[in-house]
């Protein structure tokens, strides 16, 4: 019975918690308490209450589990909620209108993948990243943060943060140049 | 991507003992549903005001006249641009970025760049404008303002027929033809003491000018000195155009 239980996709655990099993949310919990953990560490740099923070998305998600439709990826669901917790709490902290208006979306680019797939170059990358990341605009933080950190495709990134591939892809190569630039000098030559 | 291993259980815990006592309910689905409805009905209104609005300015340009501007070569047509209703033009544009903003929130509006969605809803809104011309509509409110006012929006039909003399555009009936000189009965609709006979000098190659009779109403730009009107483009207009008849 136990490993039936957790031999259920994250959408069929989501259907269960739809239905009023209350308790079956707490394995969507273990599943993601540790990646949303980190990348809300990465987002904020330590500068927030990231227990809090992380506990306010779980709850919303329950919240609004029922908005969740089956056929979506539970991940990118989820994802976006947290998205848009960190997204807030940084505005008001800032009290900037951040991410009001993306030209980027707005236009079209062609979708071309980046070319980091190999996963020693991945893991080298991750390395490189938190060397810089702090930086870097939240716009370019947070999708390094998705693409190498949290292992997303574009298209979950695009469900994520609402915006097209294409715009994924030039945002995430900008993000890189500019990491580039910010990086110590004796990182450089690790990214090159 | 499923992770299977434990997590510390303090937060979990935490999180669920709240959803155990009730102190995080779930939305009910007719909240979501409410939502999308309401979504989709703002939208909509958006979309019919900016349709509203894209017929009013295509009525505003043809009813006085600027649209024949277009046909008195450079200088008119800069004339034209300078005489356009740009700012409800701009109200018009942002109330297209309220809309895509409205329905970002679906992935058949992020999955694309929002440039096609943009210029699908303009296209939209002028052919429902277009339309909505086509049946009268902004005929009616303009003979029904004259009538009996239109409260809020009344002051927006009571100046569309006005042609703009301070940038050299004319409008007014045919009274006396000699050559190419002629005098028109001025009428910039605003019934005050600058209503009156002008003089105007027919430029040397206008066909238009020397087909034109007494009693015809005519749209007339050029430029005005010491009462006389130097034209550089003259049109004979009907008598259902210029005047919303």
């Amino acid at each position: 019975m136990e490993r039936e239980k957790t031999n259920l996709t994250d959408e069929q655990l989501a259907m269960l918690v739809q239905k009023g099993d209350k308790e079956k949310f707490g394995q969507l919990i273990d599943r993601y308490d540790q990646k949303l953990t980190r990348y809300c560490k990465k987002f904020f740099f330590n500068e927030h209450n990231i227990e809090d923070m992380v506990q306010e998305v779980f709850l919303k998600a329950y919240q609004n589990i029922l908005s969740f439709h089956t056929d979506q990826k539970f991940s990118s669901w989820i994802y976006r909620i947290a998205h848009n917790s960190f997204v807030n709490a940084l505005r008001k902290k800032l009290r900037n209108p951040l991410y009001f208006f993306d030209f980027d979306s707005f236009i079209s680019h062609p979708v071309y993948e980046d070319q980091t797939k190999n996963e020693i170059d991945r893991k080298e990358m991750r390395e490189i990243l938190d060397k810089g990341l702090k930086r870097l605009k939240p716009s370019y933080r947070e999708i390094l943060i998705l693409f190498y950190v949290e292992d997303l495709e574009y298209k979950e990134i695009g469900d994520i943060l609402h915006i097209p591939m294409g715009t994924v892809g030039i945002r995430l190569s900008r993000a890189k140049a500019q990491l580039k630039k910010v990086l110590p000098t004796n990182a450089r030559s690790h990214y090159e | 991507m499923n992770n299977h291993q434990s997590q510390p259980s303090g937060a979990k815990q935490s999180i669920l003992e709240k959803i155990r006592k009730g102190d995080v309910k779930m939305r009910p689905k007719a909240y979501f549903i409410l939502k999308i409805i309401l979504v989709v009905f703002v939208s909509v209104c958006i979309l019919v005001v900016s349709s509203l609005l894209m017929s009013f300015i295509m009525f505003s340009i043809g009813v006085s006249g600027k649209l024949f501007l277009l046909g008195f070569g450079w200088r008119g047509i800069v004339t034209f641009f300078a005489l356009f209703p740009w700012g409800f033009s701009v109200i018009d544009v942002l109330l297209l970025f309220l809309f895509e903003w409205m329905l970002k929130q679906f992935r058949f509006a992020y999955h694309r760049p929002l440039i096609y969605m943009f210029l699908g809803s303009i296209l939209l809104s002028f052919l429902a404008g277009f339309v909505i011309n086509g049946f009268g509509v902004q005929d009616a409110l303009l003979q029904q303002n004259d009538e009996h006012p239109i409260p809020v929006i009344g002051s927006l039909y009571e100046h569309v027929r006005m042609p703009s003399e301070k940038k050299d555009v004319f409008q007014g009936v045919v009274s006396s033809i000699n050559g190419n000189v002629f005098t028109i009965q001025a009428n910039d609709y605003d019934h005050d003491a600058d209503d009156g006979i002008r003089k105007v000098v027919a430029p040397p190659d206008d066909q238009i000018g020397s087909s034109l009779k007494v009693g015809d109403k005519v749209f007339v730009a050029g430029d005005e000195q010491n009462g006389t009107i130097y034209a550089y483009g003259i049109k004979q207009i009907g008598p259902h155009d210029g005047d919303g008849s």
